[in-house]
């Protein structure tokens, strides 16, 4: 692997920008998740409003 | 002349970044001019070709291994002549790009070319790329393989840096973006001191956190251009252990915010926290780092402050400054991006834990 890269320097471009890259996909993951927790707490609390209601 | 260009370029993304506040959401020409702003700085930093000068293609017949550069030159197609062994001759002149404005653009170099003499003459009359290797034996340049005729933009080709160079518009803006981050966070820290609202609390937060993230960042893709310039990942170089220490300050500010519970105490206690560990950054990302001699660019026996701000140091020409500046300017808006984002999700989070207490 690192022949390879050393052989072929473009290869450590792409490299670099797939660290970037993964890098700010995780943080998007991470945020996508503590908001799915969101919404599903709120509908949690929408149902037991409305089971209130009833 | 470029440290004021880039300065522009900065000012320019952050005011775009900022348009409808930092937590405001952004409209949709808003997102779309940024992907694209982005996708052209990516474009422009991946598709130029590479070019040196015969100068260089002398030099690097001293480096095994890496006697084959690619070299930018016009052909004159009236000089295409067969020679005793076989092989097409022709004459090449060189032409004068602004890192390369010293060049004598009259001499001409004799270019020996063994593969097919159709393929010389097909060629548009305009600049070439070619690779292009020297050899001593008989004072002579064997072009090898044409690589692009006319190309529109050309990087210089460092020896030392290949392809390489293309990383510097990426590794070198996380930097900045990271410091950027940490001077937003200790504003909305100042904000939080003077008025008191929660808002500004999480908004220095946020930005702090995404800051850390990009300082990361940083870190890990100089590690890897580091293993293959410099030989290791790691060197104990003075900007790698001061980005280390940004790093350490800033861990310890997420760790000191997680330690409190009380929410009015954590908040005062980080803005504090924040508005010091900000005065540390200009010295540990600009000053300390041009103090010692270092393995960066810019460094005390370098004699420039850097490619990036200093023109005398003729690493970075005009083509590739504006790429640079470009991709400096895309990451400084998605950054700004990702706090809007991560700023609003925050307040809502904040909203919904004070509907729970009240």
């Amino acid at each position: 692997m690192y022949n390879f890269l050393t052989l072929y320097p473009s290869y450590v471009v792409l490299a670099i920008v797939l660290i970037i890259w993964v890098g700010i996909a995780l943080f998007l993951k991470s945020v996508d998740k503590k908001l799915s927790k969101i919404e599903s707490d709120l509908e949690l609390k929408v149902e037991k409003k409305g089971n209130k209601n009833e | 002349m470029r440290i004021v260009l880039m300065l522009s370029f900065i000012t320019a993304s952050i005011l775009f970044g900022l348009y409808k506040g930092v937590s405001g959401k952004k409209p949709i020409w808003w997102q779309w001019f940024a992907i694209i702003w982005i996708a052209l700085a990516a474009c422009l930093t991946l598709l130029p070709p590479l070019a040196g000068n015969f100068s260089t293609a002398r030099m690097s017949a001293n480096f095994p291994g890496q006697e084959i550069i690619p070299v930018s030159f016009l052909l004159d197609k009236s000089t295409i002549s067969k020679n005793s062994d076989g092989n097409w001759e022709v004459e090449a002149k060189q032409i004068a790009h602004i890192f390369s404005k010293n060049l004598d653009t009259d001499r001409k170099y004799n270019l020996i070319w063994s593969g097919d003499e159709s393929i010389l003459k097909n060629l548009t009359g305009g600049e070439i790329i070619a690779n292009i290797s020297y050899y001593k034996e008989n004072d002579s340049y064997n072009l090898s393989e044409i690589l692009s005729e006319d190309p529109l933009v050309i990087f210089p080709f460092i020896p030392a840096l290949d392809q390489r160079v293309r990383n510097l518009n990426f590794h070198v803006p996380m930097s900045w973006v990271a410091t950027i981050a940490f001077f937003v966070s200790m504003i909305f820290s100042i904000k939080y001191l003077k008025n008191n609202q929660h808002e500004n609390d999480i908004k220095a937060y946020s930005s702090a956190f995404i800051g850390l993230i990009f300082a990361i960042l940083a870190t890990v893709t100089g590690m890897v251009w580091a293993k293959f310039n410099w030989g290791s990942f790691w060197n104990n170089d003075p900007r790698q252990l001061t980005i280390l220490a940004i790093l350490i300050i800033y861990a310890a500010y997420l760790a000191l915010r997680s330690a409190i519970d009380d929410e009015e105490k954590k908040a005062k206690i980080s803005a504090v926290y924040s508005i010091f560990s900000f005065a540390t950054v200009p010295f540990l990302a600009f000053i300390i780092p041009r103090q010692f001699a270092s393995l960066h660019p810019g460094a005390k026996d370098d004699g420039t402050t850097g490619p990036v701000i200093d023109a005398a140091s003729g690493m970075l020409d005009s083509a590739l400054a504006v790429s640079y500046y470009m991709s400096l300017a895309g990451f400084i808006i998605l950054f700004f991006w990702l706090l809007g984002i991560y700023s609003r999700y925050k307040l809502i989070e904040h909203k919904i834990l004070e509907e729970e207490n009240v």
